[in-house]
């Protein structure tokens, strides 16, 4: 479908079709965050989702929140701020955030996610152990728990992406799905 | 959902810097967590503290009375802000009948041929006016917009299986006159 | 004469008219969505305030946004002091405070003082 991304009803058209419930771009912090995990709080609770989909939303909705502002450059320019969406369809939401990264750390982070692709709800279970144990403080040392958590509550494989930008820049995609059971 | 859409909508977002957007019911909690974000948001842009004002209430009056159309309950209103090079970019979408659209061209295409001295005038009337009581839908919401902004109302339509979705557009340039 | 306070929030004002010192100020934020419930207790406390005999004191508005709805609000409580003031020849006066730079905060006290008789001066902190 090729359509004008200049003109606002086609913007408005997608974010319709894909059910965007929320799309924002700029600097999270604390209170950004703070506000909407409240804000999709009180959707879900408007919505009649059940309470351990609405859980189990919330959990990942924090970690990937969580993720990006840890994850943003340290000196991100207005150009490369993060992007966070958060959509729904009947049967699943998706939470989905875009933010710049440094480019060399791409296979540290890749082979994190990779792993915990490949593993069952068992294997999740124990590297969450191991992972909570070893407590590595380190650069990413918070993504690797992160993206255990988030795909041991969305109960689904994350979906990923990187396109290399300039300057050792690239851009990073995670998408966890949660079905609503 | 995948992520070629993602993708799609990522790079609009950044390219017509969308900084925010909104779909669904507008309740008064979500005014003000919006509100909430849009002011840090701006807080941290270097701006003119009118400027900052001044969109803020622009996007408080499109949230609590522009984006409902006609209808206080609306499901499906559709909030953006955005930024270009000129100026913050604020967009109300809602859905209208059509005689409801007629009334709201008409109107806006009036007080778009108001000068200032004008608009304030009216924004006086507006205000004493008491038939209209503070429930119902006013057309006050139009003129302080505009009024605030200091630029002129744009619009966009589509028709849709006999119902209108209706995109107004207030701008605020980063450079006030 | 009571003293009336609410504690101001995100979205609503903090109302505080004290009956000591007599000066009664809404001062904030002012964006609520039931404008008339939220308003409620000031008119009455306007109500009762007019059957005093002795009226005296200043309103001060101090606020840094308000929405379209209680602009109309507003314009009541204005319209209520004039009434007090024309009927009871009452020492009352309003002050219209503005942030210096905000200009929109100061046009909205020179439309309201040009809609109601009542001592208004126009301050800016």
């Amino acid at each position: 479908m090729e359509s004008n991304k200049n003109r606002t009803f086609d913007l408005y058209k997608m974010l319709v079709d894909q059910q965007v419930i929320l799309a924002y771009e700029g600097m999270f912090d604390q209170e950004v965050i703070k506000s909407f995990l409240g804000m999709t709080e009180k959707k879900l609770a408007g919505d009649g989702i059940d309470e351990a989909t609405r859980k189990k939303l919330f959990n990942v909705l924090m970690e990937a929140l969580q993720n990006i502002s840890k994850h943003q450059k340290t000196n991100n320019t207005a150009d490369e701020n993060a992007i966070f969406i958060l959509a729904s369809t009947d049967l699943k939401y998706y939470v989905v955030t875009g933010n710049y990264m440094e480019t060399d750390k791409i296979p540290i982070i890749k082979n994190k996610l990779d792993l915990v692709n490949s593993l069952d709800k068992e294997g999740l279970k124990e590297i969450y152990k191991k992972a909570r144990l070893n407590s590595v403080i380190s650069d990413v040392g918070g993504a690797g728990l992160g993206f255990i958590d988030m795909a041991r509550k969305s109960g689904n494989k994350l979906q990923y992406q990187f396109t290399a930008k300039e300057n050792n820049s690239s851009f990073f995609v995670l998408m966890a799905t949660i079905s609503n059971n | 959902m995948d992520l070629e859409k993602v993708n799609w909508i990522f790079n609009a977002m950044s390219n017509r810097k969308f900084l925010l957007c909104y779909n669904g019911h507008i309740s008064q909690e979500l005014v003000k967590s919006l509100l909430s974000v849009a002011e840090k948001k701006l807080h941290s842009e270097e701006m003119d503290l009118m400027v900052k004002k001044k969109v803020f209430n622009v996007m408080m009056e499109c949230l609590q009375s522009v984006c409902k159309g006609e209808n206080e309950n609306a499901e499906n209103s559709f909030f953006m802000l955005g930024k270009s090079d000129l100026s913050y970019d604020i967009y109300a979408c809602f859905y209208v009948s059509e005689n409801y659209f007629k009334t709201l061209v008409s109107f806006i295409d009036e007080v778009n041929s108001w000068d200032t001295e004008k608009l304030k005038s009216q924004h006086k009337n507006y205000i004493l006016d008491r038939e209209n009581n503070y429930t119902e839908k006013s057309l006050l919401p139009f003129i302080d917009i505009s009024l605030k902004s200091k630029n002129k109302l744009q619009y966009e339509f589509e028709e849709i299986a006999g119902k209108y979705f209706f995109t107004v557009k207030t701008s605020v340039h980063h450079k006030l006159n | 004469m009571t003293t009336l306070f609410i504690e101001g929030t995100e979205d609503t004002p903090e109302i505080n008219f004290d009956g000591n010192t007599l000066q009664f100020t809404i001062s904030g934020r002012s964006l609520p969505e039931d404008v008339t419930s939220f308003y409620q207790p000031v008119t009455s406390w306007l109500d009762v305030f007019e059957l005093n005999e002795n009226q005296k004191g200043c309103f001060h508005f101090k606020l840094e946004y308000f929405n379209t709805a209680s602009s109309k609000v507003i314009l009541d409580i204005l319209m209520k002091i004039e009434e007090i003031v024309n009927d009871k020849q009452s020492n009352l006066s309003v002050k219209w405070h503005h942030q210096e730079s905000d200009e929109d905060m100061l046009e909205a006290g020179e439309e309201y003082k040009e809609l109601v008789s009542v001592p208004f001066e126009i301050v800016s902190y």
